[in-house]
């Protein structure tokens, strides 16, 4: 859930969690393997 | 996805999968809706006073109701909030006393050892919510400022990680978490 300008709401861009989780290690190894 | 306008005939937001109702409590308002299941609340507010206009009917009624108050507050604005909340009629100094109210500066929650630890603080959240219900409160209202975020602190980058990391906690619990 999500409050802007004082309303509740849902949160459009929620991701569940194993999901988002799966995209944030993914980036990482890229961002890790292009620093090499 | 629902918006929490679609509710026909009702202000409750649709997040409640779990009726209130069925939870066996009184409904917590907040932000001018009725909170459902889901009570993980990442709020942005333009300036401090709409975000006490928002933020302090949602605390007052959590401790009108005996329920347990617990704050994480910038250093700096520590006084600020506590006059906040007394402006608001809350005898923050009573509440401490009894127990019903703790009040933490950043540096004795998120930035223990001068460090952001996702593992540290996710382990204090999930600390600071069973020993209220072992302490015997119906419910905990924990409302952290989060602005430390926004300045160059270690650990920082682990951010995003901690909050995705906090959806697999928090479903255990009823308490709202803003």
């Amino acid at each position: 859930m999500i409050i802007i300008g004082g309303i509740l709401q849902e949160n459009p861009f929620f991701v569940p969690p194993d999901e988002f989780l799966r995209e944030l290690r993914a980036r990482e190894a890229t961002r890790s393997a292009a620093s090499k | 996805m629902k918006s929490i306008n679609e509710t026909a005939g009702s202000k409750e937001a649709s997040n409640s999968a779990m009726p209130n109702n069925a939870m066996g409590e009184q409904p917590i308002q907040f932000a001018g809706s009725t909170l459902g299941a889901y009570r993980h609340i990442c709020a942005f507010f333009h300036t401090p006073d709409e975000e006490y206009s928002v933020l302090l009917p949602f605390i007052k009624e959590g401790f009108e109701r005996g329920e347990k108050g617990f704050h994480i507050v910038d250093p700096r604005l520590r006084g600020e909030h506590i006059r906040r909340l007394e402006s608001a009629g809350i005898d923050v100094k009573a509440a401490e006393t009894s127990g019903q109210f703790q009040l933490r500066n950043w540096e004795d929650a998120y930035l223990r050892d001068g460090h952001f630890d996702q593992d540290k603080m996710l382990a204090l959240i999930e600390e600071v919510l069973d020993s209220g219900q072992r302490e015997g409160f119906p419910l905990t209202r924990l409302v952290a400022h989060m602005e430390w975020a926004l300045e160059d602190r270690p650990g920082v980058n682990d951010l995003v990680e901690y909050e995705t990391r906090l959806n697999y906690i928090l479903p255990r619990y009823k308490d709202p978490v803003i």
